[in-house]
């Protein structure tokens, strides 16, 4: 039986294999890319979750990415026909606080201003500062430091030092790598309510606001705090664009196809073997998406890679926590008591209901180290269906509850979390959320159903541990360090065999660096003409 | 020096850097293209408003090999870098008394391209930008910024 044959192969459907597959199809090679589930996406996972015409992002719903990021261009997903469509709420997101009152973080820098200054005029006045400050050079910095393959941050800091940025800037300083996010927010901020609503911003984003090192990465991610968008029709469209753009690019793509094994030729990979038995064959490489016990602990014979890579997987560290989640078909959109306070509350997309300072966070960062589910859940809240009516029939809402949680319970493991537990935890969010509301009842809620941490990881494998961020992000596991100094580059020790999914820099999120990055490694290897990169 | 903007002006500047030997030990090996773009504002007596002067300049082995004017815009293919921004920001940094890295910062003047290599040879930075700022040789016929 004659083999067949392509020139790369890519083990995984989520986003970042399948815009790796995309340039790689239309730089001209043949490409077949292969997937565990029955659908493409990964974490761009959409489904009628509670009742049918309700739908539900089960894992990715914020996309801060987009018009940041050059794969939307690159490969046409937010443009033509076969683009999607995204939403950008004017009030992005907001903290509704235990004394009535309410913060708001909008598109317009002025009324996020106005809103900031009745807390501290101090602070909205910093917070404009810092903001304007990282936006003028947040492309440039962006693109350096995360859609690229990772440099040593030695280097980078040598560079600001030599080029006197310290002198030139107001919050950039070498010692922000020292420092955590909490250190960063009081060093230049007064007021724990807005200090809370900042810190929600970086906790939503996978950032623990505890972990020494991360204040580096903070400004970064504050100059983008008006760039929440939200997929029309779910996340799940951006995987349809994707596909789309596969098609067009030649890329065969086989859902239900898991690999079991990465078969080796003199050393190199040269293709794979799915779990039916049937095996595929790589002329030039075969790229992994998925993590990296799979890939080297599973996928790989062993002795293929040498013990310093076996124990650098072995060594991997997954972020701390995960994320319960309430899916909730609604029969009204919630509205706020907070309202009085601030109206335009009830127009948030993501809202903070219980951060009220730090010490909030700094509490359930270390229940959640302990395995404790936080007592009282402090919630991350969004009706989608405000701003994308497709979401929910007519006259009706869908939105979730969030909630940060650790991935096993009490030292017994996830298991608890399919249990009766995950009622009476997710009761316990949905009277969190009808304390703050006005005039909407339980009634309003038709039908809400949890998503627990077991449950992200049991759909989606590379979350190990329910890690949506598939990997620590701390600075011992970002840059050259992710997933350590070896692999950063996403090549391997076995020839052929490349890493291009979220356990390599940047990290989880729909940021596309990885596959993005996995590509210009790629090219240098293969002499691939560059036509992604406009100059 | 000659008039800035002036192929005579460029001429200059080539020779000048290439008298320099700490910029050929800064610069890496090989061959950099790397596209300007000046572009006119309503400050600036030298580039019209409305208009964009685009120059190339290729390094190589650590020498500026040439320099040449492009009547549109240099095309991105085979590019290391392209520098953009207004002509009064570039008059200013000529007339050192505009800093380069703070406009960079600022966003004033754009960077596109591969910053880590720019990162990792910070010094070379400096050294090219130290020779662009020849206030004191370069002629302004229209006035030195700030023009008044």
């Amino acid at each position: 039986m004659q083999k067949e044959t392509y020139d790369a192969i890519v083990i995984g459907a989520g986003h970042n294999g399948m815009a790796l597959s995309t340039y790689l199809g239309k730089s001209g090679w043949n490409v077949l890319v292969l997937e565990r589930r029955l659908e493409e996406g990964g974490g761009l996972s959409t489904e009628l979750y509670t009742e049918p015409g309700f739908l539900h992002n089960l894992h990715s719903n914020y996309h801060t990415f987009v018009g940041l990021c050059p794969v939307y261009d690159d490969l046409d997903l937010v443009r033509g026909p076969d683009g999607v469509a995204y939403a950008h709420p004017p009030v992005q997101m907001g903290s509704i606080f235990a004394d009535g009152t309410a913060l708001t973080i909008h598109t317009d820098m002025k009324k996020t201003h106005e809103s900031m200054s009745r807390f501290s005029r101090k602070d909205a006045d910093t917070f404009l500062r810092l903001y304007k400050e990282v936006k003028g050079f947040q492309d440039l910095m962006i693109r350096t430091l995360m859609y690229a393959p990772p440099i040593d941050v030695n280097d980078i800091t040598k560079a600001l030092s030599t080029w006197k940025v310290e002198d030139k800037t107001e919050f950039f300083r070498a010692k922000l790598r020292s420092m955590t996010i909490n250190d960063f927010l009081n060093k230049h901020f007064e007021n724990d309510k807005v200090k809370a609503m900042l810190a929600f911003h970086a906790a939503v984003c996978g950032y623990y606001t505890d972990v020494v090192g991360l204040a580096v990465s903070f400004p970064f991610m504050l100059g983008k705090i008006d760039n929440w968008k939200l997929c029309i029709g779910g996340s799940h469209r951006l995987a349809h664009a994707l596909w789309r753009q596969m098609r067009r690019a030649g890329v065969t793509l086989l859902p239900a196809s898991p690999v079991s094994e990465i078969l080796l030729e003199d050393g190199r990979a040269a293709g794979v073997r799915l779990e039916d038995g049937t095996e595929f064959y790589a002329d030039k490489l075969v790229a992994s998406s998925v993590d990296l016990e799979q890939t080297f602990g599973e996928m790989l014979p062993a002795g293929a890679v040498p013990k310093e890579t076996q124990e650098d997987v072995e060594g991997y560290k997954y972020q701390d926590g995960s994320l319960f989640t309430v899916h909730m078909a609604l029969h009204n959109v919630p509205a706020y008591k907070a309202a009085a306070f601030d109206p335009d509350i009830n127009q948030a997309w993501v809202l903070n209901i219980g951060y009220e300072c730090l010490e909030d966070f700094n509490r359930d960062w270390a229940s959640i180290r302990k395995e404790e589910v936080p007592e009282e859940p402090r919630l991350n809240v969004a009706i989608n269906s405000m701003f994308d009516p497709t979401d929910a029939p007519e006259g009706k809402a869908s939105g979730m509850i969030r909630v940060f949680a650790p991935y096993s319970v009490d030292g017994k493991g996830p298991g608890v979390w399919s249990s009766s537990f995950k009622d009476v935890y997710t009761q316990r969010c949905i009277d969190r959320l009808l304390e703050c509301c006005d005039g909407f009842t339980k009634e309003d809620i038709w039908v809400a159903r949890p998503y627990t941490p077991q449950d992200i990881s049991e759909k989606l494998v590379n979350m190990v541990n329910g890690d949506w961020m598939v990997g620590r992000i701390s600075e011992s596991n970002l840059m050259l360090n992710r997933p350590s100094p070896a692999l950063s580059q996403y090549r391997t020790p076995v020839k052929g065999l490349y890493l291009c999914g979220s356990t390599t820099h940047p990290h989880g999120f729909i940021t596309f660096g990885p596959g993005y990055n996995a590509l210009q490694a790629i090219a240098d290897d293969f002499d691939l003409e560059k036509w992604w990169v406009e100059i | 020096m000659p008039a800035i903007y002036t192929p005579e002006w460029y001429e200059a500047m080539l020779k000048l850097a290439n008298s320099r030997d700490d910029i050929s030990e800064k610069v890496p090996q090989g061959e950099w293209r790397v596209a300007v773009e000046v572009v006119g504002d309503e400050k600036s007596p030298y580039v019209p408003a409305g208009t964009t002067k685009h120059y190339l300049v290729r390094f190589l082995d650590g020498k500026v090999a040439e320099y040449q004017e492009y009547p549109d815009k240099v095309p991105g293919k085979g590019l290391q870098y392209r520098i953009t921004g207004p002509a009064s920001i570039f008059d200013g940094i000529a007339a050192e008394i505009v800093d380069p890295v703070e406009v960079g910062l600022n966003g004033t003047m754009t960077i596109r391209g591969d910053m880590r290599l720019l990162m990792q040879h910070a010094d070379m930075v400096n050294v090219i930008f130290e020779v662009y700022a020849q206030s004191g040789l370069t002629e302004w016929p229209l006035g030195k910024p700030p023009y008044d």
